[in-house]
Order: C-alpha cells, then structure tokens, then sequence
C-alpha cells in the first residue's frame, strides 16, 4: 500500500461552517493594546538553541507587523519557566515540549473576553492572550537549515511559529484538513493546516495570509460577483458575470481598483471615481472555475505612504459546459454486471450528479456512481446514464449483454463500451432474463 | 452579506472564547494504524461537556460504542470515552480548530490513542472519519464533516456525499492488510508521539531496515 494518503472529500455543508479563515468566534486585538506583549518558556524547542528560538519568534512576530497597513507591534516581555499550558487567559506566552495529541506539531489557545471590537464590517470578540504550545517530539530548524541542501527531518520554526502566532491574532487556516484546496496561494499560505519537513515556502505570510491579517486588522476590500442570468456565479459557458465594489469600499484612501478575472483577460484598471465601479460585465467564454481579484491602491499615513490591498475569491465563477457520460461495464459471472463510470470527472466539478436507468424506466433509476446489476437470467439490456452539471445534463446509452460466464476465465465475454448518443455496445454470449437489482 | 449572517450566529452562542488551532503533521493512513492502539468502527453515544478544573476552556468526552473493533484490545460493544478539547456549554464556547467533534447518532472510523490513561484521537481530526450510507448500495463512503457543536443527531442523509465516493471497506481492507503484515511504516520522528512508542517504532523500523540513521541526531 504505501503512501496511499487519506485524502477524503469535505462535503459541501455550508451551512454548518459558521464562517471562514478566522478563528471561531472571530476575536481580534485591541490596537490600543499594542504592542503585543509576549513572554517566552526558559527552554528551547528540539534542535534549536534558546537564542536561536527566541531570535526566530522576534522575527515570526515582526512577520506580522510587517504587513502592509498593519498596526500590529510586539514586545518580548522576559522568560517564564516552561510550563505548557493553555490556561493563561492573562498572559500571551510561547512554551516548549507539550503533551498534546500524536501527529500535532504545535498548537495555540486564543483567550477573548466578551468585549466586543468592529473592523471592516465584522464584529469580533477582544483577545487577551494566546498560550503556543509546541508539540514534544519533532526536531526543529533555523531558516538557514531548513533551506540547506542538508537538511533531514526538521520542521521550519519560523513557518510554524509565524502560523501559530497568526491564530494568536485571530486567523484560522486558509484550507483545513480534508478540504479541497485546488488554490496553490492558498495551499502555500503560512495558514494551510499542516506543515511537512524540511520546507520553507510557508515561512513568511504569503497575499492570503497578509489579507486575511488586513480583513481583521488593515485595510480591507471586498466586492460583489453576480450572473445577472443565474443570479448566482454558477451556470452555462459561456457566462457573464457583473462585478462591483460595495460603496463601503469605495472609500478615500483608494486612488484605483484593478480586476483580474482569472482567465486570462487583460487587466481591468478603474480610478476611484469611475462609474463601472459600480457593475462592470465579463464574459468567461469557456468552462473552468474562475477566481477573481480585487486589488485596491491606495495612499495612507497608517499604511506608510503608497500601499495595495487586495480580496480574492477563489473559484468565484463556475462556468460550465453539459457533462460527458461515458461507461464500461464487467461482466462478473451469475449474470452479474458491474458498471464502471469512465466519465471525465474535469477539473472543475461540472459534473454533480450521475443517475443510472435500466431499460428506459425512470423507476429503477439509482445515484450510485457504479451500481451492480443482478438479472435472473441472461439478455440484453439498455442502460442509460444520464450526467447532470451546472452547464446542463447529457445522456449515454449502452447496449449491455448479461452472462452467465464472467469476462474473466476461459468463457470471458467483452467488457462492453459505450460512447454519448450511441447504443452500440457489443457483448457476446447473451440470454434474455428479468431484472432484479442488488440492494 | 451572507457571511456576517454566520459570524452573528457565531456571536449569539459565545460569551468565553477561549480557541484553539494547530498546526498539524500530516499522517499517512499506515501510520494513523500503526500508531494507533484502538482502531474501530464505532456508534457516537453521547457528548458531555466539562469545565476543565482550574483551567479556562472546556473539553468534551465522547461516549462511543465500538461496533468493529479493527485493531486494539477492546471488544465489540464495549463503551468508551474519547477526550478532546473544545465544547460549549451554557454559553460558554471552547473553539477547538482540527480537533474531532463527534455528533450522536453518527457512524466512525477511529484512530485511537491513550495518552494518561484517557482515549484521544490520533492526529485530532486526521484520525476520526465519518462514515455515510451511500443509498442504492448500502456501503459505506468515507467522508470528513464539520459539524457544529452541539447538534443534537446526526443525520447521514443530510450529509452531501463526493461524487466519486471513497469506500470503507476499501480502506478497511488496507488497515487489516497492514496489522496481519505487522507492517511498520518507514520511522519518521511523529510529533507528540509518546516515549516509549517511539522507542519502540523506532526498533521496530530498524529491523525492517525502515530506519535512516539521520534520525539518529535529531
Ligand atoms: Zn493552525
């Protein structure tokens, strides 16, 4: 087996999802609270010395100040003895060798009180603290090791300390575990769920992650996509959208907005007083699910003089073209067949739905995405499959013939195939019989 | 705005908020089993959310009935608590990013582990998966969840399986081939795996020759 990794698909509950890449409940620092005061455990992380940890954490901190526009500063307090724990609701702290859960390799507890603080249209609960704790068994190691030809088994302090930190300040992960993730700024933020050794893509914030500290703590832009035919941003290819940037955004310190429609399209550039700021049309001519950026210049004092903010919608738009249905069938002895789904799945989710029908009566209709089929007897069959999507809904017939004999062993039939709009599937050694199907 | 819908949500079930998130080391299924020391199909019971004494958030134990016991000394129909933290109660909200949250009435896979003399899951959310009915078929399909807190059953018709479904007993088929084989995994250093386990992993891999000796000065 090997390396067969447990990737399982996140089924797409949203309503059970109360919100996204920030922390739950939201909770945000006070920016009259800054700086941030932190104190660090007398002890050091495996493979580091106290210095070179205590280095690595001034800087994992400062990679946050140092966003663009954000107001966050921090200040190492002194050393605490290392005694982890998530229970200094009083106290922001850094730990070393915990106790927690196999397969953790750090861990951060964010204490909120129950004030409450606004930013950017979102109403987040008042950090007091955050307690990290970093997980006892892994060894870790300074940039300089991590990115060295010689590296073996370490994990990047800095990515990992940067990561915890930004829980500490109220970001949650740009993909969690088991969720698809198609976008690589998403899969390389310093906020993905996991971290691998030797690796240093994630050790500074990358644009999602400065985003989503700007969304809580900067200067954040957003906008609104809509098919004005769908009223969504899923449908047919070719599809036109209408984008706008809501009049909260339209604000001061902006001097100009740009749109990337993800497809490939020149650049739009708008001044802040033009009017297309309002509704502006882009047609996706072919299939593909589509992210659009928004990236808002500006000028302010608190930023530092001339800055850029930008909101990304991953997969924004979901332009379709009607599914493919395609099948093969096995016979597997006992007149027993066996329908394997060879549709092209794409890449982009056109396909949501497949249904399989037995001799053009709906009632035996099944959603499996490769049912069994038992007869009784041998013959020959219809079976349709019909491919449902945003983009439509195609059909494909196959001409099966049921066996007694399976396709493998010396009375081996053909695997049948069939192809859209073509019954003609060939099989041999067919009986006629009724249909039963296997529950 | 649909999202400030959900944050308001959020804010009606929170007074504390003390959270928690991770940052987790990615566990192939081999090594979710061989690190395991139960791993079973099991019935979600019941949760029962409580105050950690002298501690400022809230953990939850899971009661399960272990339904197939794969690995493990445990037995069919024995009862057992899973400990993880995060919970709500009575507007109190621990929240626990990546740790397992198990509903009543759902159907798991799980990676055990014991870790001072109390049942946790290995790799949090790596080791607990969920397992839904698929219909026409009646096998069983692999999904991860998020469920909120606090839901009071969980319903598998409400769940939106994959399209191309993972099959249980695909992986089932996995797990047992791996523990007749007494397979051990290639040894790599595993974060918060306790002492002698690793003690032990690490002799076993030697044997094997699953072993660099780079790990060694780690
Ligand atoms: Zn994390």
């Amino acid at each position: 087996m090997r390396l067969k990794a447990l990737t399982i698909l996140l089924p797409l509950l949203a309503v059970w999802l109360c919100g996204f890449k920030f922390i739950q409940p939201p909770r945000k620092w006070n920016e009259a609270d800054m700086p941030i005061e932190y104190y660090v455990g007398e002890d050091s992380p495996a493979g580091m010395t106290e210095d070179e940890a205590r280095e690595i954490l001034v800087d994992s901190h400062a990679n946050w100040a140092n966003v663009d526009c954000s107001p966050l500063r921090f200040e190492r307090a002194g050393t605490i003895p290392n005694e982890p724990t998530f229970g200094r609701s009083d106290r922001t702290q850094v730990t070393f060798q915990g106790n927690l859960e196999s397969g953790v390799l750090a861990a951060a507890v964010t204490h909120a009180s129950s004030n409450v603080l606004e930013q950017n249209g979102n109403t987040f609960f008042q950090t007091t603290a955050y307690n990290i704790i970093f997980n006892s068994g892994p060894a870790w190691g300074t940039p300089e090791y991590i990115g060295s030809p010689d590296c073996f088994g370490r994990y990047s302090y800095l990515s990992t300390s940067t990561h915890e930190i930004g829980h500490g300040l109220g970001l949650g992960h740009s993909c969690d575990d088991g969720e698809p993730c198609p976008d690589p700024i998403k899969r390389n933020a310093t906020m993905y769920w996991s971290g691998q050794r030797c690796e240093d893509d994630r050790d500074d914030p990358n644009e999602d992650d400065a985003a989503g500290i700007n969304s809580i703590y900067g200067v954040a832009v957003d906008f609104d996509v809509v098919s004005p035919e769908t009223s969504g941003t899923v449908g047919t290819a070719p599809m036109t959208v209408v984008v706008s940037v809501p009049d909260e955004f339209q604000i001061d310190r902006f001097l100009a907005f740009e749109w990337n429609f993800g497809d490939g399209s020149d650049l739009v550039m708008l001044d802040a007083d033009d009017p297309a700021l309002d509704g502006l049309e882009h047609t996706y001519t072919e299939e593909g699910q589509y992210t659009i950026t928004l990236t808002a210049f500006g000028d302010d004092e608190s930023c530092g003089g001339e800055f850029e903010t930008f909101k990304r919608q991953v997969g924004a738009v979901l332009a379709c073209s009607p599914p493919q249905p395609s099948a093969e069938f096995v016979n597997e002895g006992d007149f027993t067949v066996q329908m394997v789904n060879t549709s092209p799945l794409g890449a982009f989710g056109c396909t949501t739905e497949y249904e399989w029908i037995l001799d053009g009566d709906e009632s035996t209709s099944l959603s499996t995405y490769e049912p069994q089929y038992v007869f009784e007897s041998a013959g020959t069959h219809t079976i349709t499959l019909r491919a449902a999507g945003p983009g439509g809904e195609n059909t494909a017939d196959f001409e099966i013939t049921v066996t007694r004999n399976s396709d493998v062993g010396c009375n081996a039939s053909v695997t049948g195939r069939g192809s859209l709009g073509l019954g003609g599937l060939l099989a041999l050694l067919g009986l006629a019989g009724l249909v039963r199907r296997r529950s | 705005m649909i999202r400030s819908t959900f944050l308001s949500i959020c804010f009606v079930l929170a007074a504390s908020v003390p959270a928690l998130a991770t940052t987790m080391q990615p566990l192939e299924l081999s090594e979710l089993t061989y690190v395991a020391d139960l791993v079973a199909e099991a019935d979600v019971v019941a949760n029962s959310v409580e105050k950690v004494e002298g501690k400022e958030y809230l953990r939850t134990a899971t009661t399960l009935r272990l339904t197939h016991v794969i690995k493990g000394s445990a037995a069919d129909g024995d009862v057992l608590d899973v400990l993880a933290l995060g919970g709500e109660l009575g507007g109190e909200v621990t929240t626990v990013h990546s740790t397992p949250v198990f509903t009543p009435d759902e159907r798991v896979l799980v990676f055990l582990e014991q870790r001072a003399g109390a049942w946790h899951v290995v790799g949090l959310s790596q080791g607990k998966i969920t397992l839904v009915q698929e219909p026409g078929t009646g096998r069983d399909i692999l999904v991860k969840v998020a469920p909120p807190r606090g839901l009071q059953r969980f319903d598998e018709e409400a769940v939106q399986l994959p399209l191309v479904p993972e099959y249980f007993e695909d992986i089932l088929s996995l797990i047992v081939a791996d523990l007749h084989a007494d397979f051990v995994p290639t040894y790599r250093i595993i974060a918060g795996l306790p002492a002698h386990k690793d003690a032990a992993f690490r002799a076993a891999a030697k044997l094997e020759g699953k072993f660099d000796a780079r790990w060694e000065d780690q």
